[in-house]
């Protein structure tokens, strides 16, 4: 895990007396009792990234739309949001961490014990890897990563 | 004390003076630098994140899973004679379990990212889980732990609702992992949640007064005794702690006593012994060794296991309360030890000296008589008690003081960290305001009134309608816009410009909701084919034993009209009858309640009328999978329901005098959550997830077989899931609840969840069905359109 937490300090009196006990002591709040902080909710870690503005895949002249999408030590997708319009759509997914994942693009709905969907495979950091994808109905297609989705890790593809 | 200590304490006496205190300072001086081993297990310490497995379906004899070390590991058993093969993270074979031991998979990429807790090992190139399995024995057991990342957070930041609102509970993510049996596909449902911990202040007191009675205790005239016990006290509730992170520590004996011992103990806890005998046999430079010591066990297990006090759970075998206060009893011994001596050190230093003179802070120098120094204080000079008599009464006055002072502090800062309760009057003012100007927007995404307002408002009326024979598709397309374009206004605040506005002159919207939607029959009507129907959309099927009255059931037309006031609501419902006129008439129509908006807390889960709280394992608007339970797919067919969602309706009576004549624990019993509190009868909080395998002492299920919640939940239905937004009703003699309950789709929702019901529900014999509905509402409406304008206006 390479990003450090930000400190967020909440003003309860509480709050107030520990940060106190810690200066005393030489310690900073954030570091010393991790991301969930300590009594009365301070030293909070930040909220993870929330989702930010969709980007648009570049329509190429061949008639493909592409789009870069970083993948991180974060456990976050960036962007998270993808937006094409139907036909064919390349993915370029670039592991910028040190942490492996493997991201899959559910184009087809369903579910898929036969983990026949389209994508990366295993991505170690420092690797990038393309993933073509044909789309021809509109509607919002999830690309979790297969190892950290229940941390939330997870993109979307709209086709509008 | 037996002959050793007694020889021991005859050794010590004859030691140097200086033996002794340069012990202390090797102690003061080396031990901090020692590191400190983190009182945690499998990489996590105590934690609110909190990982559940509720089922392992189907379950098969002999085979266990469990999740051990606060979730950072999942831990699988297996007793039979067949393998068991657990998936990894793209299907892939990752593990094999059996009689002949354990097997890892290498061509697996879960077995290299499943080597620590945070998934950092690289995976070797071109190992991505589609190759055939090459098998490497790792244990000859038929026992395997593994760090499953599914099961738990694995950011060092927060999920987002987390970070907004850390004080409530959360669920973050609903996780499965595949085991496969003798062919056959096995699979373990769980959740990860976000349970908020208890307040730490009480502990905060405890570590106070334990300091403050040590402190206080050397104004005995024989403290050592009284500090001996103290540090030996310290001594065992520092290895009681240790025991419990032992215990909970799974592994080999190596593996578990290191947990127990550390790098620090094993310095520490002999150092304690000595001082607890120095301690005995009087010496009061032995003070020293015991502050020292004092100090590091407490700053060390306030900086690893503090957060035990305002976590919710944490990884120790003890239960959670005594794992808590061997922490507070460690750092409140270990203060007081420190606080004990300048005062012990005052009172033998200066026998000649008043007390109150200002001595030295440091009382180190002021120490060369090794003898007075060494002594007991039985041997100090007679009539130096007197002397110190009133000084030693102002500094008790100055403890107790202090102490008191320390709790109010605490106290305060108690009341400052909890909800603060404001003024009655404040509350009132603010709430009635708040009451009527909310407004929940007509227009969006999804009709309003299914998600929004998050808490249902107070007051609802529900009603069927059938269309009028003859009824044209024009005149059908007509009553829908001006329902909507009425709906628009009301909900608005804003006037229609009719006589009967001032029915609600004065008053705000009050948060109404108008939700408009279509039932089976009316699908072959104006203009509306048959084929038109959505396959979700087939009425309701024949439960056994239910006796309904169809004449207050179903309809063409369903309406949900819902606000916070009984006017608004009486108002808006009259309204749109009156639109409907010559086009469709009431079929039926039914009024419910909740408790108004401001009677009780925001926040809290509502209560029925048989006294439970009802409503607290819904689906909630922040779980990723809310959407996907409770609204139409944006890629299922037809395409007007998308965004929609399907509204199930039964008045269902409550047989209250056979309910209220059911002792307490049986209608505990019967849901499988206790009525105060709404806690699942498996322990924890309203909002702890349940814990389905959990067995009472006696052996018995915790939460029974036919408890309510037990049959209605999803890990039980195949996943099939209900948004209820119930209210009540009473009607004379008559009670009950109005069920509304919004789902995807009712064939994975009610329809499945009733079938189990009726068949065990220990409920069952305390409420009757009475009437039944089932609407497909279309998806929201954009300024400007109508209520299923796709529907109505598609050729
Ligand atoms: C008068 C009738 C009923 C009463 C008094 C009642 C009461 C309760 C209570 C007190 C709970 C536990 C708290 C909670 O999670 O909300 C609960 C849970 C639940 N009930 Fe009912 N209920 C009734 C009828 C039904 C019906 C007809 C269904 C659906 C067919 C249903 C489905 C559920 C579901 C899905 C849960 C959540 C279970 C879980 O996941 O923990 N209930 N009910
Ligand atoms: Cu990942």
């Amino acid at each position: 895990m390479s990003d450090v937490p930000v400190c967020r300090l909440m003003s309860t009196r509480g709050a107030a007396l520990l940060v106190t006990a810690l200066t005393i002591s030489g310690a900073s709040g954030c570091a010393l009792w991790g991301p969930e902080g300590g009594p009365g909710g301070a030293g909070l870690a930040a909220p993870t990234a929330s989702a930010e503005a969709a980007v648009d895949a570049v329509l190429g002249p061949d008639g493909v739309q592409r789009v870069e999408v970083m993948a991180g030590d974060d456990l976050r997708l960036s962007p998270s949001v993808v937006r094409a319009r139907p036909g064919v759509i390349e993915f370029r997914f670039r592991n910028i961490g040190m942490t492996p994942h493997d991201v899959r693009l559910t184009v087809t709905g369903a579910e898929d014990p036969a983990n026949t969907a389209p994508g990366t495979g295993n991505l170690n950091g420092g690797q990038a890897q393309t993933v073509r994808v044909t789309v021809d109905r509109a509607g919002r297609y999830p690309f979790p990563c297969l190892y950290h989705v229940s941390s939330g890790m997870q993109g979307t593809l709209e086709v509008v | 004390m037996g002959v050793a200590s007694a020889y021991a304490c005859w050794v010590v006496r004859r030691l140097p003076a200086w033996s002794v205190v340069s012990l202390a300072l090797l102690a003061l001086i080396v031990l901090p630098a020692a590191p400190a081993v983190a009182h945690d297990v499998g990489g996590v310490g105590a934690t609110n994140f909190q990982t559940t497995l509720s089922t392992m379906t189907p379950a098969v004899s002999g085979l266990s899973l469990r999740v051990i070390e606060n979730g950072s590991r999942l831990e699988l058993r297996n007793d039979t004679a067949t393998d068991v093969i657990v998936a990894g993270y793209g299907g892939e074979p990752y593990a094999r379990v059996g009689p002949t031991g354990v097997f890892v998979n290498d061509s697996s990429p879960a077995t290299y990212l499943n080597a620590n807790r945070f998934s950092t090992t690289p995976v070797p190139q071109g190992v991505d889980g589609k190759q055939a399995p090459a098998w490497r024995q790792v244990s000859e057991e038929p026992l395997w732990r593994w760090h499953d990342h599914r099961v738990h957070w694995m950011l060092q930041t927060l999920p987002p609702a987390v970070a907004a609102d850390p004080t409530s509970p959360h669920l973050i993510s609903s996780w499965t992992v595949t085991l496969e049996y003798g062919g056959e596909r096995l699979s373990a449902l769980g959740s990860l949640t976000w349970v908020p911990g208890p307040s730490p202040w009480p502990w905060f007191a405890v570590v106070l007064v334990v300091a403050a009675a040590v402190a206080a205790s050397t104004l005995l005239t024989r403290p050592h005794r009284v500090l001996a016990a103290a540090t030996a006290l310290l001594l065992a509730a520092d290895l009681v702690h240790g025991l419990g992170v032992m215990l909970a520590t799974l592994g080999t004996l190596p593996q578990r006593l290191e947990a127990l011992l550390g790098a620090e103990a094993l310095l520490i806890w002999p150092f304690a012994i000595f001082a607890t005998w120095l301690l005995w046999c009087r010496h009061t430079r032995a003070a020293w060794l015991s502050a020292g010591l004092g100090l590091i066990m407490a700053t060390t297990l306030a900086l690893d296991d503090a957060p035990v006090w305002w976590r919710s759970s944490a990884p120790s075998a003890l239960p959670a309360l005594a794992n808590r206060a061997t922490v507070a009893v460690v750092v409140g011994l270990g203060l007081g030890l420190v606080a004990a001596l300048p005062l012990l050190l005052r009172r033998h230093s200066s026998a000649a000296r008043p007390w109150d003179a200002a001595a030295p802070a440091d009382p180190g120098p002021t120490l060369p008589d090794s003898t007075a120094f060494m002594s007991d204080s039985a041997d100090l000079p007679a009539g130096s008690a007197t002397d110190r008599g009133v000084g030693r009464r102002q500094v008790a006055g100055y403890l107790a003081a202090g102490a008191l002072g320390a709790l109010a502090g605490t106290a305060a800062g108690a009341a400052g960290a909890s909800p603060r309760p404001s003024a009655p009057g404040e509350t009132l003012g603010i709430a009635r305001a708040d009451v009527g100007t909310r407004t929940v927007p007509f227009h969006g995404e999804h009709q309003a009134g299914i998600a929004t307002p998050v808490k249902p408002q107070a007051r609802v009326w529900v009603a069927g309608f059938d269309l009028s024979p003859g009824t044209k598709a024009a005149g059908l397309r007509q009553l829908l816009r001006r329902w909507s374009d009425a709906a628009a206004k009301l909900t608005s605040g804003q006037q229609r410009g009719a006589t009967d506005d001032t029915v609600t002159t004065g008053l705000g919207p009050a948060a109404l909701t108008v939700t408009v939607g279509f039932g089976p029959s009316l699908f072959g009507k104006a203009g509306i084919p048959e084929s038109a129907r959505p396959a979700g959309l087939a009425a309701l099927p024949a439960f056994p034993g239910e006796r309904l009255d169809t004449a207050r059931g179903d309809g063409d037309l369903g309406l949900v009209v819902s606000a916070d006031d009984a006017v608004v609501v009486a108002h808006a419902a009259r309204v749109l009858r009156r639109l409907a006129a010559g086009v469709a008439t009431p079929r039926w129509q039914m009024s419910g309640f909740n408790a108004a908006r401001g009677t009780g807390s925001d926040t809290a889960t509502p209560r029925n009328l048989m006294g439970q709280v009802d409503g607290t394992n819904n689906p909630r608007p922040t779980d990723p999978d809310f959407a996907a339970k409770v609204f139409v797919g944006p890629r299922s067919d037809p395409r007007w329901l998308r965004g929609g969602s399907y509204l199930v309706v039964r008045r269902i009576r409550m047989l209250l005098d056979d309910w209220d004549g059911l002792p307490l624990e049986e209608q505990e019993r019967v849901i499988g959550r206790r009525k105060d509190t709404g806690a699942p009868l498996s322990g924890g909080g309203e909002r702890t997830a349940a814990d389905f395998g959990a067995r009472a002492a006696d052996g018995s299920l915790a939460i029974a077989a036919n408890a309510h919640m037990r049959l209605a939940t999803p890990a039980f239905n195949e996943g099939a899931a209900m948004l209820r937004r119930g209210f009540s009703y009473v009607d004379g003699d008559e009670s009950g609840l109005l069920f509304l309950a919004w789902q995807a789709d009712p064939r994975r929702g009610f329809i499945p969840v009733q079938r189990r019901l009726v068949e065990a529900d220990a409920l069952s014999r305390f409420i009757r069905h009475e009437t039944s509905a089932l609407f497909a509402m279309p998806g929201g409406v954009a300024p400007g359109g109508y209520v299923g304008q796709n529907l109505v206006e598609t050729p």
